[in-house]
C-alpha cells in the first residue's frame, strides 16, 4: 500500500510518499539482519518532502503562513513523485492532517489533499496530527508497544497513554495555557535572539551556567508556562541593561524551569502507570538537553526511553502518511473529513 | 530508628520506621539528578518546609491526618505517625465494602472541607491520598498544599477527587463536604469546576 500524505498545520508543509510492504515477515533474512526497530518495521518512507516558513521577530501571520504553503504545495509534491520515482497512478490513498492547527493552513493542506484524492479517484484519509507525531515514534523507535508518550511541540505538552479499552490516547497531563515549545519560541523573540525561536533559546542556554530563580509552577500532572514567561518578560529582561542578568543566563535558566516541570511531571505518570518506555516525540524532542533529562529519569526507574529520530521529531508528512496507512489497515477512520482547528490527542480512536 | 522499605513514589521515599517506640514512616525527598542543583535543593527543602507546617497547622484545625513527629532539613526529611488501614482507591474497590462505602466518602467529604475551611488546599486530592480503617478517614501527602487557599485551589481539590472516582461516590462525598462546608458556597465551588474545565485546551466550550 502506498499512501500519500500531507502535513500543514503550522509553520511547515510537507509532502510525503509511504509504502507499507507485504513480505517482510519474522522469519526473512532482512529482519534477522536488521539492527534498529526502524529496518524492521514493514513500512518505509519513499520521500518526505518539506518547506518550513522561515521565522521572524513578528512571529508566524495565518494569512502569510496560507500563502506560503500554497505555493509550496506543487513544487513539494514534484519533488515528493521524483524523490521516490513513483507516479500519481501508483498511490492508493490521500492522508493530510485534519487538525489540530492554525486554520488557514489545515485548508491549504486539506483542499491540496482533496483535490488529490477527486482527482485520482483514492480515498482521503484526515489523520490526527498529535497522533501522527506518536505514531511515527512507536513504529521506528520503541521497544514495546506500549510506551508513556512525551509529546512535547509547539502547540501541544502532552504526556499520554495508551487506553486499550477504549481505544484511544489518555491524557496523564498536559500544560493548561501554552506548549513549551510555544514558550521557548517566544523567548527567543522576546530575547532577540538569532535565529528567533527555540533553536536559538537553545544555543544561548549552552553558553551560560548560572541559575536565576524563577516561578515553578506545576500542579499534580498538570503545568503552565503563561505565567513564567510573563515573570521573564516583565522581571528579567529589563535587568538585562543593567547588566545584573545575560541573555544567555535566562536562557538557561528558563529552559532549565520549564524542562524540570515537565520531568517532574513525567516522573509523576510514570510512578502513576508502571510503564516500562517513555517516549519523546515532537518538534521540542529534539532537545538534547530534554533528552539528558529524561534519560536520567529512565535510568532511575529502569524503564526504556526512546526518542523519535531528528528528521521525524519535527512537523513533516511522513508522520501523516504512516498513520494514514495504519488508520486504513484498521479501518479506523474519523466520520468527517474537514479539518478541526482544535482536535484534541484524546478524542481520537486507536484500534490498531 | 528501625527502617522497613515501603514506597518509592515520583518525589519522595517512604519507609516504616519506628520513632521513639511509635510506629512511624520517614518520607525522605531524595535528589534528583536531572535538574540543576540549586533548583532541586530550593524545591526539596521548601516542600519539606510547607509540608511540616500544613500537616501542623491541619491538625491544630481538626482534620484527621497524621502528626508530624520529627523534621529533618537537612535531609529533607519528615518522621510521621504511622496511619493503619488501606488506601480509599483500594477500600472503594472491594465489594465487601459497599455497604459502608456512602458513610466513609461522606467522611472523606467532611475531611476534605475542614482543610478547606482552614484556607489549606491539598493539591492532590485522589482517592489514593486518604486512608481509611473502616470507620474514620485520614488525608494524607501533602506534597503539593498550599496556605492561603483560593476558591479555584478548592474547586481543583474537588475536581481531582471527582476524576477518581465514579458519579454516584462524588455524589456520597460531596454531601459530606457541604455539610461542614455550607451548601451555598459548595454550589460556587461545583460552578468554578465547570469553569476549570473549559478552560483546558482544545475543549468544546
Amino acid at each position: 500500500m502506498i499512501v500519500l500524505g500531507i502535513e500543514s498545520t503550522a509553520h511547515t508543509f510537507s509532502v510525503a510518499i509511504v509504502q507499507k510492504s507485504k513480505g517482510l515477515s519474522k522469519t526473512s533474512k532482512a529482519t534477522k539482519r536488521a539492527k534498529t526497530k526502524r529496518q524492521l518495521s514493514s513500512i518505509e518512507v519513499l520521500a518526505n518532502a518539506s518547506d518550513k516558513y522561515a521565522s521572524t521577530l513578528e512571529g508566524y501571520i495565518p494569512r502569510k503562513l496560507a500563502d506560503h504553503h500554497a505555493e509550496a504545495f506543487p513544487k513539494l509534491l514534484q519533488q515528493a513523485l521524483s524523490d521516490s520515482s513513483i507516479s500519481l497512478s501508483e498511490i492508493d490513498a490521500i492522508a493530510f492532517s485534519q487538525g489540530s492547527g492554525i486554520g488557514h493552513c489545515l485548508h491549504v493542506g486539506y483542499v491540496a489533499a482533496k483535490t488529490l484524492s477527486t482527482m485520482l479517484k483514492i480515498p482521503l484519509v484526515p489523520v490526527s496530527h498529535s497522533i501522527g507525531h506518536i505514531e511515527i515514534g512507536r513504529e521506528f523507535n520503541c521497544e514495546t508497544n506500549d510506551p508513556l508518550v512525551v509529546y512535547v511541540s509547539g502547540g501541544n505538552t502532552q504526556i499520554l497513554g495508551l487506553d486499550k479499552k477504549n481505544s484511544k490516547y489518555h491524557v496523564y497531563g498536559e500544560t493548561s495555557d501554552i506548549g513549551i515549545g510555544n514558550f521557548l519560541d517566544v523567548l527567543g523573540r522576546k530575547l532577540e535572539l538569532k535565529p528567533s525561536d527555540a533553536v536559538g533559546v537553545v544555543n544561548a542556554a549552552q553558553l551560560a551556567s548560572k541559575y536565576i530563580e524563577m516561578p515553578y509552577t506545576i500542579r499534580g500532572m498538570n503545568l503552565a508556562f503563561s505565567g513564567l514567561l510573563t515573570y521573564i518578560e516583565k522581571k528579567l529582561i529589563p535587568q538585562i541593561e543593567t547588566k545584573k542578568f545575560t541573555k544567555e543566563e535566562i536562557a538557561f535558566s528558563s529552559q532549565e524551569t520549564a524542562f524540570a516541570m515537565l520531568c517532574e511531571a513525567v516522573e509523576r505518570a510514570l510512578c502513576h502507570t508502571n510503564k516500562k518506555e517513555i517516549l519523546l516525540c515532537g518538534g521540542n524532542a529534539r532537545n538534547a538537553r530534554l533528552q539528558e533529562m529524561l534519560k536520567e529519569i529512565c535510568r532511575e526507574h529502569n524503564v526504556h526511553f526512546a526518542c523519535t529520530s531528528f528528521e521525524y521529531s519535527g512537523d513533516q508528512a511522513a508522520m501523516i502518511g504512516l498513520t494514514g496507512i495504519k488508520m486504513l489497515e484498521s479501518k479506523c477512520l474519523p466520520k468527517y473529513e474537514a479539518p478541526v482547528q482544535r482536535l484534541r490527542t484524546d478524542l481520537t480512536h486507536v484500534c490498531w | 530508628m528501625h527502617k522497613t522499605p515501603n514506597n518509592q513514589g515520583a518525589e519522595a521515599v517512604v519507609t516504616n520506621c519506628i520513632y521513639f517506640n511509635t510506629p512511624a514512616i520517614s518520607k525522605r525527598r531524595l535528589p534528583k539528578r536531572y535538574r540543576v542543583h540549586s533548583l532541586d535543593s530550593k524545591l526539596r527543602l521548601e516542600r519539606t518546609k510547607i509540608e511540616a507546617r500544613i500537616m501542623h497547622r491541619a491538625k491544630a484545625t481538626g482534620t484527621n491526618c497524621p502528626l508530624v513527629l520529627s523534621v529533618d532539613l537537612e535531609r529533607c526529611e519528615l518522621i510521621e505517625t504511622r496511619l493503619n488501614g488501606v488506601k480509599l482507591v483500594d477500600y472503594l474497590q472491594d465489594k465487601k465494602n459497599q455497604k459502608n462505602a456512602k458513610r466513609i466518602l461522606a467522611d472523606a467529604g467532611t475531611q476534605l472541607a475542614k482543610l478547606h475551611l482552614a484556607n489549606i488546599s491539598h493539591g492532590d486530592s485522589t482517592t489514593s491520598n486518604f486512608m481509611t480503617d473502616g470507620k474514620s478517614v485520614f488525608i494524607f501527602d501533602f506534597g503539593l498544599s498550599q496556605f492561603n487557599a483560593t476558591d479555584e485551589e478548592r474547586a481543583i481539590d474537588l475536581l481531582l477527587f471527582f476524576k477518581s472516582v465514579s458519579e454516584l461516590q462524588f455524589k456520597y462525598f460531596i454531601k459530606g463536604y457541604a455539610a461542614q462546608y455550607g451548601e451555598k458556597q459548595t454550589k460556587q465551588l461545583i460552578s468554578k469546576i465547570r469553569e476549570i474545565e473549559s478552560r483546558a485546551r482544545y475543549v468544546e466550550r
